[in-house]
C-alpha cells in the first residue's frame, strides 16, 4: 500500500513537471502574451524581440550587462544612510529582495496625498525628502537610475500587473488619450509606430511595441541607463513635438497606460536596447 | 476670421472638392501670435478631384522641379526622409554604394516603385503636401503644412517640413517612377 502511494505520488510529480516544461510560459521574447477581448494588442511582445542578437546577448549576460555598474550603485545606496534623519531605505523596507518584489510591475500607482499618480522614481524621491530628509535625486542622475534599477530588478520575471480601478482610471484614460493623439510637426501619435507598425523597419530601426517592462533600460544610444520618462521625451522630439518634463502629469499618466498595455510581460530590468 | 469660418462651412458641406485652401492664413485672434513667430507665408493651392484621390494639379511654385535635387531631399533624414518608410528599388544600387547617406530603406509604407502609374502628378503633389486629406488615418506627415498641429517644437513652429520648391523637386523625381 505504502509503495503504491509512493509510486502514485512520483507519477503525479513527474506529470506536473513534464506539463510545466511542455507549456513554457509565454515570455514576450519567443512567445507573445496573448490577449483576448478588448485590448489594443492581440499579442504583446517585449522590445527584446526586436533587438539584434548581440544586443539581446548583452542583456542576458549577467556579467556583461553594461547597466550592472548602476545596479550595484543602487544596491549600495539601498543601505546607505542619508539626509538629516540619517536613514537608509533598508531601515524601513528591510531586504529589497523581499520587500520590493513585484513593486515595479504595478507602478505608477495612485497616491492619495497628491490626488494623482506617482511613479517609481518619484516614490524613491518622496521617501528621500519626506522620511530621510535628504535631497531629491535628479531624473538623469546615476543615483536615481541605480536605485530605480535595483528596485525594479526585484520584480524580474514577474508579469506587468496594472489593474485599472476607480482610483487610477481617470489617469489611465488621460494616458490613453495621449497615446492616440497626433502631435508635433510630423503629426504622429504613439500608436502610429508602436501599435500599427511594430516589428517593421523605419529606415534601419525596427519599431517595437514601446513596452516599458525593461525600464530603466540601458540604451546603447545613450551610453547609460535611462527612464521611460526620458524615452518619452525622445519619442516626442523625434516627431518634432515639444516634449513634456520628466515626471510631468502627462508622462506619468502615459507611463501607467503604457505599462497596462504590457500587462503579462515579464519584467526584465535593466534591459539593453539600441 | 469670417473667411476661415466660411471655409470651414464650405468644407463640411461641399467636402474637399474644389475647395480653396490657404494654409498660411490664420484666424484674426491668432494674428498677434503669428506675428511673433513670423512664419513664411505658405503658398495657397486648390484641391480638386483626381481619378483615384484628391489632387493639387497646379505647381506650387510655377517653376519646374529639379529631380536630382528632389532625390537629395528624399533621402535627407532632416528633410523628406521618404526612404525611412518607402523603398525605392531604383535607388538600391546607389544605397549599396553609399549606405551612410541612403541608410536602409524602411518597409512601413508601400514601395514608391510605380507610384506615377498609380497616381497622377496632381495626386502625388497632394500626397506630398498633406497625405491626410486623401488618407485621414495615415502615419505619413504632411510635408507642406503648418496648420492644425499639436505642440510643435519651438524651432519648427509655423514651418513646413520642406519648402514648396522641395515638393516640386521631389515630384519631378516621383513622376519618373512608372
Amino acid at each position: 500500500m505504502g509503495r503504491f502511494i509512493k509510486m502514485a505520488l512520483a507519477g503525479l510529480v513527474a506529470s506536473v513537471l513534464m506539463s510545466g516544461a511542455a507549456m513554457a510560459a509565454p515570455d514576450g521574447k519567443s512567445a507573445p502574451i496573448v490577449n483576448k477581448g478588448d485590448h489594443p494588442l492581440p499579442e504583446v511582445w517585449s522590445g527584446y524581440k526586436y533587438s539584434k542578437v548581440d544586443t539581446q546577448a548583452t542583456q542576458d549576460d549577467e556579467f556583461e550587462n553594461p547597466a550592472n555598474l548602476w545596479t550595484e550603485q543602487g544596491e549600495a545606496l539601498w543601505s546607505k544612510k542619508d539626509g538629516s534623519e540619517k536613514k537608509a531605505c533598508q531601515e524601513c523596507h528591510n531586504d529589497a529582495k523581499a520587500s520590493m518584489k513585484g513593486v515595479a510591475t504595478r507602478y505608477p500607482v495612485y497616491y492619495k496625498p497628491w490626488k494623482k499618480l506617482i511613479n517609481l522614481e518619484q516614490r524613491i524621491n518622496l521617501c528621500r525628502t519626506k522620511f530621510m530628509k535628504a535631497k531629491a535625486y535628479k531624473w538623469k542622475s546615476n543615483e536615481l537610475l541605480g536605485l530605480t534599477i535595483y528596485v525594479a530588478k526585484q520584480s524580474n520575471g514577474m508579469p506587468q500587473a496594472i489593474e485599472v480601478n476607480a482610483q487610477n482610471k481617470p489617469f489611465w484614460e488621460k494616458g490613453k488619450e495621449h497615446y492616440y493623439k497626433r502631435r508635433g510637426q510630423l503629426d504622429m501619435a504613439c500608436a502610429h509606430c508602436h501599435e500599427k507598425y511594430f516589428g517593421q523597419k523605419l529606415r534601419a530601426n525596427t519599431l517595437t511595441q514601446g513596452q516599458n517592462n525593461g525600464f530603466p533600460t540601458y540604451r546603447l544610444k545613450w551610453g547609460k541607463p535611462g527612464s521611460i520618462q526620458r524615452r518619452f521625451k525622445g519619442c516626442n522630439k523625434q516627431v518634432r513635438a515639444k516634449p513634456y518634463k520628466m515626471g510631468s502629469d502627462e508622462y506619468v499618466n502615459l507611463e501607467l497606460y503604457v505599462r497596462w498595455r504590457g500587462n503579462g510581460l515579464p519584467n526584465e530590468t535593466p534591459s539593453v536596447r539600441p | 476670421m469670417r473667411l476661415s469660418r466660411i471655409a470651414f462651412l464650405f468644407c463640411s458641406i461641399v467636402g474637399l472638392t474644389g475647395l480653396l485652401i490657404q494654409p498660411g492664413m490664420a484666424a484674426g485672434h491668432k494674428k498677434k501670435m503669428m506675428k511673433k513667430m513670423a512664419p513664411a507665408a505658405l503658398v495657397s493651392y486648390k484641391i480638386s478631384d483626381g481619378p483615384a484621390i484628391t489632387a493639387i494639379n497646379k505647381s506650387l511654385t510655377g517653376k519646374a522641379g529639379d529631380k536630382a535635387a528632389g532625390e537629395k531631399t528624399m533621402v535627407n533624414k532632416k528633410k523628406g526622409n521618404c526612404i525611412a518608410c518607402h523603398v525605392i528599388t531604383k535607388l538600391k544600387a546607389k544605397a549599396a554604394k553609399n549606405p551612410k547617406k541612403y541608410s536602409q530603406m524602411g518597409l512601413i509604407a508601400p514601395p514608391l516603385d510605380g507610384a506615377a502609374s498609380r497616381y497622377t502628378e496632381g495626386e502625388l503633389r497632394m500626397l506630398l503636401v498633406n497625405a491626410k486629406v486623401a488618407f485621414p488615418d495615415t502615419i505619413m506627415p504632411g510635408f507642406y503644412r503648418a496648420d492644425n498641429l499639436t505642440r510643435v517644437m519651438g524651432k519648427f513652429k509655423g514651418k513646413t517640413v520642406i519648402s514648396a520648391q522641395d515638393v516640386e523637386n521631389i515630384l519631378a523625381f516621383l513622376v519618373t517612377l512608372k
